[in-house]
């Protein structure tokens, strides 16, 4: 009895350790970014290395996150839009893009579908290195070095596969008779795709979209070689630069880091629910 | 119906967003300028001294691109293809060099512009340091001298010499090494221009000189190599790795460092970080072993040879506004000591010289004013200019091999090696 | 006239092909058209100057390159890299996976703390392990040194390209288990609790049943996400690069050689080079999997 008992305790306490040590493996980065977000610049160099500096709490303060947002030091708001911009819009045409696309791929007949389809998934085998040097001279050639413009267009070009393969899957699993139904009263295939798959397919798109999102604003190899003008870099490029002006503060970059991260992880987690019903979907069948 | 106007509603949507991007409108000559003030307050200051040119040049638009100095070479080597150069450049010594190989600076409107703002009022090193072959390559700006800042409370507590000569350092390193609470110094030991710059003053006390009188590569004399070797045995006195002013600077004011090599702009660095510190440091720019040597460096202003006539004239007009009067004094007071005037008219106008940093540091600002008519670097040499050091110091060639020299235990003859073979790679 | 044009739509081929035409024309133009520009300018010399200019200059790239030691040690440092942060961010998202199979309150709050590493954006991340990293005040030194005393003086990291590996490979690891963790819970929770109930009855103890149960069921998504991690961290870029400048991966090695070098010639020749041995790792990999 007491050995059962013992047996029991140890399992939970096992299991209990193990999940503190999993926080701590994930959360402990975020730890020290936010508690160095806090400190100033002297309390940064302690050895030992401390979270919270000598003479407790109260010795915390704001100042590096008001410095941050200060337009006089840091464009913060200024890279925060134009990340915005861009990830908003490659996102939302993305999502416009794949949704036609993906009913194309998995509701309508026609030759070289299955064609498309396959090659669509050899995409996987490239990478953004791959594509750097010719998409460069390419963008360079037409003049468009240098905009948003061409920056969307990349960051479209990385998402639609996945997307493409998220909602078609999703579509499938959507049973067909309802569309049916609409289009024997009398609706186009559009007014179908508008009226009936988007509303039941709702979580899927989201995913797609919150997808999209964060691959745009998290992008910093193309944004760094295509944009020159600091008026249209990305939060990205934005933070690096903060890390090698002169006056760079450890405090600031954990400050600018936090802000940066912060509506990717909010994004994120409200809708982990939505992504992984959208990204498992079809696949249970 | 309803669903039907929905995706006319979209297409339209899209496409205005579209169009609002690529739709520019250009009414007056817009000119690009390449500041390497990438500090956003110093930016500040620039783009107000901008807007107020602006004012009394409304036919005139500039954008201010700021770039550090450690990426100008590749933004140029991207620019040069896509046509981007911009209209006015911030540029180094070694940079002015470096697009001058490409023949790519406007040696009349600088000429002109010099003349415009008076050139013998000009101190003779900056001019002699922009001109090749009779060409002025661009116009000077402002200048810095390096030396080795110091805590001179811990050198009097421990009665140490100030830190002028190798031996007074060395010594001094040596004392002060006590990590974790303690370094002794830090020189630059990076693949970036600080190390380069750092090891050039050490060099130069040596009478070890980059090139010999007609030009060819001399980085494996003995002078050098005995620099190299105290350079070396320098690095066993600082914090672990490669170092750069960066992590000097950091340390120094964290109260955790006794010596840094560091240029003049140290001062306002420490007025802001750590004005505690100002009255326990002091500053050695003489550096002493068979001669005296001082490093500087000057910053000009160049004019592509890519722009219009148009955005050229505006060019100069924002050059003369800038380094002319009350702007550039103001435009000096950005980095008090860092930005040092390069005519001796401002270095003699009360309205500079009454600075509250300045202030502070008084006389030493004289000395560094006097540092400055002397300041010399690798590439200028001999009384002449070697056009080379440009290329070799955009690839951070010396800074290269003492990060490799730390990573892998190189010893100093096989440092010397691969510096002098590399420098021969780029000269061919 | 509109109607017209709607009939027409309706005609299920032509509404297929218009509806996937954007899409197709994106990936098209800017991926399967630069990969073929990519292996053209990798025979050719690519000069700066006011106007590009190319060089046909044949298989002289490619010879250059494989007779270059700094780019078979690139190869060595991107298998390496590859291979331990798939094989350590496996590890550590199976022992996640594990835990979190067990329901248990705020489990949903823990799983979304897991994802942390790999939802956050990188440029977020890299300045807090710069720190961590630092060879003076930084944590994993102090770890290293003072409490595990497995090292006897601080290391500075990022800076020295002999340790960078390491570094780089610990960061990686972290920020990609969530990947891992993801992808084999979804197997793990599909494995039917019956399976648990017949270990049960026959006395097995928890490592019997982890080995014969849940492994055997496990192997395939772990070969998957092998395969996956394979391809996409041979790509990697971001990821090394914004944390130190001193490692030099393929995906590294290329963007110095296009970007600092402006060798755009040869730096085609490098990621074609990388592509080619992707393929054959793929090709390799699949026949093995697929005989598993």
């Amino acid at each position: 009895m007491v050995d059962k008992f013992f047996k029991k305790l140890s399992k939970k306490v096992g299991f209990l350790i193990g999940i503190f040590t999993l926080i701590f493996i994930s959360g402990f980065p975020f730890v020290v970014m936010f508690f160095s977000s806090l400190k100033t610049e002297r309390q940064q160099y302690t050895f030992p290395p401390t979270l919270i500096p000598e003479g407790g709490i109260t010795e915390l303060t704001l100042e590096n996150y008001i410095n941050v947002l200060n337009p006089e030091i840091f464009p913060f708001f200024r890279f925060f839009g134009n990340s915005f911009l861009v990830a908003s819009i490659s996102a939302f045409v993305a999502v416009f893009l794949a949704i036609f696309g993906a009913y194309s791929f998995a509701r309508l007949r026609y030759s070289g579908r299955k064609f498309l389809q396959r090659s669509i998934i050899l995409v996987y085998m490239f990478g953004g290195i791959l594509l750097i040097v010719p998409l460069y001279q390419i963008v360079v050639s037409v003049n468009l070095a240098n905009t948003h413009f061409a920056l969307i267009l990349v960051y479209l070009m990385q998402v639609l596969p996945v997307s493409l393969y998220m909602l078609g899957n999703y579509f499938r699993s959507v049973p067909y008779e309802i569309e049916e139904a609409a289009i024997i009263d009398g609706c186009s295939r559009i007014g179908a795709i508008f009226r009936v798959v988007i509303p039941l397919s709702k979580p899927a798109i989201i995913a797609v979209y919150i997808y999209a999102f964060m691959i745009s604003w998290n992008e910093y190899l193309f944004a760094s070689i295509f944009l020159r003008s600091p008026s249209l870099h990305t939060l990205p490029i934005g933070l690096e630069q903060l890390f090698y002006t002169e006056h760079f503060v450890w405090g600031r970059m954990m400050a600018a880091s936090i802000l940066t991260a912060l509506p990717i992880i909010i994004l994120f987690l409200g809708v982990e629910k939505y992504m992984t019903e959208g990204l498992t979907a079809g696949s249970l069948k | 119906m309803l669903k039907k106007l929905n995706l006319k509603f979209v297409f339209v949507v899209t496409l205005l967003l579209v169009l609002s991007f690529t739709i520019n409108s250009v009414q007056a000559v817009e000119i690009t300028f390449w500041s390497g003030e990438t500090e956003e307050q110093r930016q500040a200051v620039i783009r107000e001294m901008v807007s107020d040119f602006e004012a009394e040049n409304p036919d005139i638009s500039v954008e201010i691109v700021p770039i550090h100095e450690s990426n100008l070479p590749d933004q140029i080597m991207a620019a040069i293809p896509a046509q981007q150069l911009p209209d006015v450049i911030e540029l180094g010594l070694e940079h002015v060099l470096l697009m001058s190989n490409f023949d790519l600076l406007d040696v009349d409107v600088a000429t002109d512009i010099l003349n415009n703002i008076g050139i013998d009022d000009y101190f003779s090193g900056p001019i002699d340091m922009t001109t090749l072959n009779g060409n002025h390559l661009a116009v000077p700006m402002h200048g810095w001298v390096q030396g080795i800042w110091y805590r001179q409370d811990w050198f009097d507590e421990a009665g140490l010499d100030a830190p002028e000569t190798w031996d007074s350092i060395a010594e001094a390193a040596e004392y002060f090494y006590n990590p974790p609470e303690s370094y002794g110094i830090v020189t630059g030991t990076k693949a970036d221009h600080y190390a380069r710059q750092s090891f050039n003053q050490f060099a130069f006390s040596n009478n070890a000189y980059l090139f010999d009188e007609d030009g060819n590569i001399n980085f494996d004399s003995p002078e050098m190599l005995e620099t190299v070797e105290f350079y070396k045995e320098l690095v066993n006195f600082a914090p672990p790795g490669p170092q750069d002013h960066r992590d000097g600077r950091s340390l120094y004011m964290a109260d955790q460092l006794a010596m840094v090599v560091y240029s003049s702009f140290f001062m306002g660095t420490l007025e802001s970080g750590a004005p505690e510190l100002i009255e326990h440091t002091g500053f050695a720019p003489r550096m002493v072993k068979e001669s005296e040597a001082v490093y500087g460096q000057f910053q000009s202003l160049g004019v592509p040879v890519t722009s219009s006539d148009e955005e050229k004239e505006a060019a100069q007009k924002l050059i003369e506004f800038m380094l002319t009067g009350d702007n550039y004094i103001d435009y000096l007071h950005m980095a008090p000591a860092g930005m040092l005037p390069v005519r001796e008219s401002v270095a003699n106008n009360p309205d500079y010289r009454d600075h509250e940093i300045l202030n502070l540091f008084g006389e030493q600002h004289d000395d560094i004013l006097a540092a400055l008519e002397v300041a010399n670097a690798f590439g200028f040499e001999h009384g002449q200019i070697f056009p080379q050091i440009g290329d070799i110091s955009a690839q951070f060639v010396i800074g290269t091999a003492f990060a490799e020299m730390i990573d892998q235990d190189l010893s100093p003859e096989e440092v010397v090696e691969r510096i002098q073979n590399r420098m021969m790679d780029i000269v061919d | 006239m509109l109607k017209k044009i709607i009939n027409l739509f309706e005609k299920e081929k032509y509404l297929g092909w218009f509806l996937i035409f954007p899409s197709m024309l994106i990936i098209a133009g800017l991926i399967f058209y630069p990969v073929l520009y990519n292996f053209y300018l990798s025979f050719h010399e690519v000069i700066i100057g006011i106007e590009m200019s190319y060089v046909f200059v044949g298989l002289s790239n490619y010879i250059d390159l494989l007779t270059d030691s700094g780019f078979w040690h690139s190869v060595y440092l991107t298998l390496v890299f590859t291979f331990s942060t798939t094989l350590i961010s496996t590890i550590i998202g199976f022992f996640a996976a594990l835990l979190l199979n067990n329901k248990f309150k705020g489990r949903f709050l823990v799983r979304g703390i897991v994802l942390f590493p790999y939802a956050a954006p990188v440029i977020s991340l890299v300045f807090a392990w710069r720190y961590i990293f630092h060879p003076v005040f930084g944590q994993f030194n102090y770890l290293l040194t003072s409490v595990l005393g497995v090292i006897p003086e601080p290391i500075a990291w990022l800076e020295m390209p002999r340790y960078a590996l390491i570094a780089v490979i610990v960061f990686n690891s972290w920020r990609m288990f969530p990947f891992a963790f993801l992808m084999l819970i979804a197997r793990l929770q599909a494995i039917p609790q019956d399976h648990y109930d017949a270990a049960k009855v026959d006395g097995a103890t928890f490592w019997q049943r982890l080995r014969y149960i849940i492994l055997p069921q496990m192997m395939f998504v772990i070969a998957t996400i092998f395969l996956l991690r394979g391809i996409w961290n041979i790509y990697k870029f971001g990821e090394i690069w914004l944390l130190t400048r001193h490692l030099n991966v393929l995906s590294v090695y290329a963007y110095r050689t296009a970007f600092s070098q402006f060798n755009q010639g040869m730096a085609a020749t490098i990621t074609t080079s990388m592509f080619l041995m992707l393929l054959g790792f793929i090709i390799l990999y699949i026949k093995k999997v697929l005989k598993w």
